[in-house]
């Protein structure tokens, strides 16, 4: 009884710390900035299945039409191929949005199983794990990527794997942090007493206490996987031609770049876009959630 | 607080401003090209200064090793370094032609039997003396490698016959022989060092006949080469001091050097900065029509480009207008052809010509078995082949095919074609004047760069019977009637024959160009 | 003292060993039979099983990892399968260029980036401090193959000021530097900044500044010597993070170091020297975080006597 009444107070805290963070983010214009121009990529890349067919304006070609500057019909004008950039772009987002939330997506999950089961077991377990976190801290992430896509391939699903892993050790850090505070709390304590599982009840408590920690890193490693995937696609290493990906653009737009400078820099502007918008709203989510920090 | 927020947002607002300039000063950059100024001073310090006495050659790949007969040997690159370093018995004209070089003078005496005399007191870089010894094992040598084995094919022995006298004999009347001995392949070298360098493995540190000797070699880096002072026509010596090769793989990397005057020529130069380097007066493009071929093969014994029904299909499905235009921005020829108009045996009007017809290349594709198209890589070995790959498997998209791209470097090709790695390939082949130095080292058993693993006996009793005739009319037609057989098979789609450039800073003097780019080297000056 | 430096080696050991476990497995995995490349044309089975044999090859994965390891601390680092040189001889013959770039740009970045920062902090209501966040926010946000190209369009191409290929001398290192230190000196200076701002807040500061002491005193002589701690952790970890970025930076200006050559050899599929390139790489950043430990320690005392009362 006195439990669930805690439960039902600690709810409503919990209704208003999100009401207060919600606020405090959307008084901070540069954290709005970032939200809207994020936005609008999300929007426009959702949105372009809907008005253009992806084989007809993102693959198929029309050399008669090649390296056209931008105009009215073609907006970021056309490639060495005569294919429509600006559409390339907007499903060249497809791919590399998709690609880095995914494997944003598979560090956070990986990285919280082991910080889990690190901070809810401890001792050698803990040990052994985290000693392998901190070995693969200490590889840059870009070397690892490249290793891994060399040796597997740069399919899609590798480029998740190759993009993802480096980023698990920081994932599984705030985790194991978190369990192991809540490990020892009274309140936990109490209710394993009761005869409460525990497994569930640690699971509730992971995700309050580390959900913001872990939104703000995983917003700002989004943005670094962005980077992380078209450096790859730059490099010959990652998504092949044709499927438009920014980096991937880049290399072959590189060859025209004096003549047709647009062809460096709409994947340019489009990296550079996204990667800005999510840090605004990493920055913003932050502050929201510790107000004491200004950065 | 929010007075702060909105000076934060101003702040990046004019950060970002500083982007916009940043990109129209790039962007000016390619419109109005300011010469006037920019002329002044790039040719300001090459004048200014001492004349420059050491020439720097953008090139396109890195040297892969000094073996002239080793893993790099066919690449035109490589030979081009080799040519510098390397004396041979004959050297090429701009209209490859044999000149002597090496060789004195030679004599036929029959039909199987050819002397050649070497010049007197002729020395290595290290100042020992070429022998006819040194002579007959390095073309041995050429010979039995795997490499050159069907360039000399109808070489029976090779033997030194006195102290500067070298006799051949062979199977039959040879009309290409002289040919064959220019190339790069069949080097000079001292026997003592090639059997110390095969043992060790060592090759770093050749000791040269040509006109240059090398010295710093940079894996993947630069090779310098410096003026051989041993050289043994000291009239015909190098017109300048030093050539050192840089690699650049970027195509427009090369262009840049050339025209900021860190290179003084580009060996390979892309078609896609003709425009920007047009209206540059600080360089100028050399020209010449080329006598390379680049085409798209395929592996004839592996699935499903062993039936030559899909082979077919594809000839008929690539545009090789629209590939050319995309790879070279239009500039060359298109060919139906496996042979260039420059080489002996040429097809003006092919017969087999497979020009672009979707609905053909959909038919002969459903007749052979392959209705629904299929999943194949296209493997390339530099930056063109890749974008006629990338243009390639457009077009074979439109049938049905669904094309892979994969790069690699030249060094592993000879390997993996080798193994039956490359179920497709665009490549581009350097075609010699005679068709007896082209057609058996492609298309007959055995030969090293039958990358297609092509074999048909028609073809082989025609080559065989063009390697005993003399009149070359009649050479001429046999080559001819094979080179149709070959087009019919299509082991290979022939795409375009390339023009050769050469892009050289204005000032450089000595610029010359045969139709596989950029030769006498030695010749090149301020 | 001695004694934590000692175990910090020991533990560094055991991320070096296990990094290079990490990446000997994943190359370990590398697809396509060596054998075929090492023999090429020449390739018949029982060359290959022979060869094999030779090579270690048919041995025990774990075997094979000793064996590398063990050639390693001899500096061998095996055959290069291209070249057929040892790929040490490569390695270290761009290794110092390598070395050279990021010095370059770690000292470009130190010297901007902490000044900037500091100043961002101390006076964040005015106009340059506002300009220099701005800056910040798009510096990291900047991808910096496409900085680099768009670097030589302008200082190359359109201005000829500045040559357009990598090379270590004096103009040709410039243009990489500025590539590869932007995002890392923005990153910098946020953390300076923000390193500084939270030190200012301390009450000992206030205290200091109420009862009106030299404020430039302050700045220099307290806060930003507790400032400068976090800062140097992180510039420490940015050694890591540039060495990989050098990758992009030497293959956007063709700048003969290890990356370019990992780039070439990646193109050739010569597995020895591409696990050379990133093992060299990857020990050279766990040294790099040596003696980044070490130094904090002269630097913050605080740490000094935490490890002798045996809490570090």
């Amino acid at each position: 009884m006195l439990l669930f009444k805690k439960r039902n107070q600690r709810d409503q805290q919990k209704n208003l710390r999100l009401q207060s963070v919600i606020s405090r983010f959307m008084g901070n214009p540069l954290a709005v900035l970032g939200l809207i121009l994020f936005s609008v990529i999300l929007l426009a890349t959702l949105s372009v299945g809907f008005f253009l067919d992806y084989e007809q304006s993102a693959l198929a070609f029309n050399i008669p039409q090649r390296l056209v500057p931008p105009n009215g019909t073609n907006w970021f004008g056309t490639d060495e191929m005569g294919r429509d950039e600006f559409a390339r772009i907007l499903f060249g987002a497809r791919y590399t949005l998709s690609v880095g939330f995914v494997s944003t997506l598979f560090a956070v999950i990986v990285g919280g199983i082991f910080g889990a089961v690190s901070g809810y077991f401890g001792g050698i377990t803990d040990n052994i794990i985290m000693r392998i976190m901190e070995i693969m801290m200490c590889l840059p992430s870009m070397i690892l990527a490249i290793a891994i896509v060399v040796a597997l391939g740069g399919s899609i699903l590798n480029m998740v794997v190759a993009v993802g892993i480096s980023n698990v050790p920081k994932f599984a850090r705030i985790v194991r942090s978190s369990v192991m505070g809540v490990r020892n709390t009274e309140y936990v304590q109490a209710a394993q007493i009761i005869g409460t599982p525990f497994i569930p009840l640690l699971f509730r408590h992971i995700l309050r206490n580390c959900m913001g920690p872990v939104i703000v890193q995983a917003t700002l490693i989004f943005a670094m996987s962005i980077l992380s995937i078209s450096s790859l696609s730059f490099l010959g290493l990652g998504i092949q031609a044709p499927t438009p990906e920014w980096g991937n653009m880049l290399s072959d737009g590189k060859d025209y770049m004096r003549g047709n400078a647009y062809l460096v820099l709409a994947p340019g502007l489009a990296i550079f876009f996204s990667i800005f918008s999510l840090n605004l709203i990493g920055d913003g989510l932050r502050d929201a959630l510790d107000p004491r920090m200004d950065i | 607080m929010h007075m702060t927020k909105m000076k934060k947002i101003a702040g990046i607002l004019l950060a970002g401003a500083i982007i916009p300039i940043f990109i129209g000063g790039c962007n000016s950059s390619s419109s109005t090209v300011d010469k006037g100024e920019g002329t002044k001073d790039v040719q300001g310090e090459v004048n200014t200064g001492e004349k420059k006495e050491d020439i720097v050659i953008a090139m396109s790949q890195s040297l892969t090793t000094f073996d002239p007969i080793g893993a790099g040997s066919s690449s035109l690159q490589d030979q081009m370094v080799y040519r510098q370093i390397y004396a041979r018995l004959f050297a090429t004209d701009e209209n490859m032609q044999p000149v002597q070089e090496l060789a004195d003078s030679y004599e036929k005496v029959s039909d199987t039997e050819y002397k050649f005399t070497i010049l007197q007191g002729a020395k290595f870089s290290d100042g020992s003396e070429i022998t006819a010894q040194d002579v007959a094992y390095s073309l041995e040598r050429a010979h039995q490698s795997e490499a050159f084995a069907t360039l000399m094919s109808t070489v029976s022995t090779i033997e030194a016959t006195g102290d500067y006298e070298i006799t051949i004999t062979t199977t039959g009347p040879s009309p290409a022989l002289l040919q064959a001995l220019a190339h790069p392949g069949a080097s000079i070298l001292p026997k003592a060092y090639v059997e110390e360098a095969q043992g060790g493995g060592d090759w770093n540190s050749p000791i040269t006949s040509g006109r240059y000797t090398v010295d710093e070699h940079i894996v993947g880096v630069s090779t310098k080469v410096v003026k051989n002072e041993n050289y043994f026509r000291p009239d015909d010596a190098a017109q300048n001091n030093s050539l050192t090769f840089l690699n650049v793989a970027e195509d427009s990397t090369r262009t840049i050097l050339v025209q900021t005057g860190e290179a003084d020529i580009s060996s390979v130069f892309s078609t896609a900065d003709y425009n920007v380097v047009e209206s540059d007066e600080k360089v100028t493009l050399h020209e010449k029509a080329g006598t390379t071929i680049q085409y798209i093969g395929f592996d004839v014994t592996q699935e499903p480009f062993d039936n030559e029904l899909v082979r077919q299909a594809v000839a008929y499905g690539l545009d090789r207008e629209g590939i050319m235009s995309v790879a070279t921005e239009g500039l060359g020829q298109v060919s139906y052809t496996v042979i260039p108009p420059s080489t002996l045996g040429h097809l003006d009007d092919n017969p087999g010509a497979y020009e672009y017809n979707i609905e053909k290349a959909k038919e002969l594709l459903a007749e052979g078995g392959y209705e629904n198209g299929f999943e194949t890589t296209i493997v390339v070995f530099s930056d063109t082949g890749k974008t006629i790959a990338t243009v390639a498997q457009g077009y074979l998209d439109q049938i049905g095919i669904k094309a892979k791209v994969e790069q690699y470097d030249t060094s592993v090709r000879m390997d993996m074609f080798a193994n039956h790695q490359c179920p497709m390939f665009s490549a581009q082949w350097g075609a010699l004047a005679d068709a007896e130095l082209v057609l058996p080292r492609l298309f007959t058993q055995g030969a090293a760069y039958n990358w297609s693993h092509y074999n048909n006996d028609e073809v082989n009793n025609l080559l065989q019977k063009a390697r005993e005739t003399e009149d070359s009319n009649e050479r001429a037609s046999i080559y001819a009637e094979a080179v149709a057989i070959i087009d019919k098979d299509a082991p290979w789609v022939p795409v375009y024959v390339p023009n050769a450039y050469a892009l050289a800073n204005a000032n450089l003097q000595g610029v010359t160009l045969d139709g596989e780019g950029l030769m006498n080297l030695h010749a090149l000056h301020y | 003292m001695v004694k934590y430096i000692g175990k910090r080696m020991a533990s560094l050991i055991v991320v070096i060993l296990g990094v290079i476990l990490i990446i000997y497995l994943i190359m370990y995995l590398l697809p396509g039979d060596v054998t075929q490349f090492i023999l090429g044309t020449n390739y018949t089975e029982e060359g290959a099983e022979s060869l094999r044999e030779s090579l270690g090859l048919n041995r025990p994965f774990i075997i094979q990892y000793i064996h590398y390891v063990w050639g390693l601390l001899h500096g061998d680092f095996g055959i290069s399968y291209v070249s057929k040189m040892p790929v040490r001889v490569q390695l270290f013959s761009r290794f110092p260029n390598t070395l050279i770039l990021v010095s370059c740009s770690m000292i470009l970045c130190v010297a901007l980036s902490i000044p900037m920062g500091i100043y961002s902090a101390v006076k964040p209501k005015t106009f340059l401090s506002n300009l220099i966040q701005g800056l910040g926010m798009i510096g990291i946000a900047l991808p910096s193959f496409w900085l680099g190209l768009m670097l030589i369009l302008l200082f190359s191409v359109k201005l000829s000021w500045l040559p357009s290929l990598g090379s270590v001398s004096l103009k040709g290192i410039i243009l990489p530097s500025i590539t590869l230190c932007v995002s890392f000196m923005a990153s910098t200076m946020r953390m300076m900044r923000s390193s500084m701002l939270e030190v200012l807040n301390q009450d000992y500061i206030r205290t200091a500044r109420a009862k009106g002491a030299n404020f430039r005193e302050i700045i220099y002589h307290h806060a930003m010597k507790n400032s400068m701690l976090p800062v140097i952790t992180m510039i420490g970890m940015n050694i890591g993070s540039q060495m990989g970025g050098s990758v992009l930076t030497e293959s956007v200006f063709s700048y003969p170091g290890v990356g370019l050559l990992l780039m070439n050899s990646i193109a050739s599929r010569d597995t020895p020297t591409i696990l050379g390139c990133l093992v060299l790489m990857a020990l050279s950043i766990g040294i790099c975080n040596l003696v980044v430990d070490i130094l904090m320690l002269y630097i913050d005392p605080r740490l000094k006597t935490l490890i002798i009362k045996g809490i570090g």
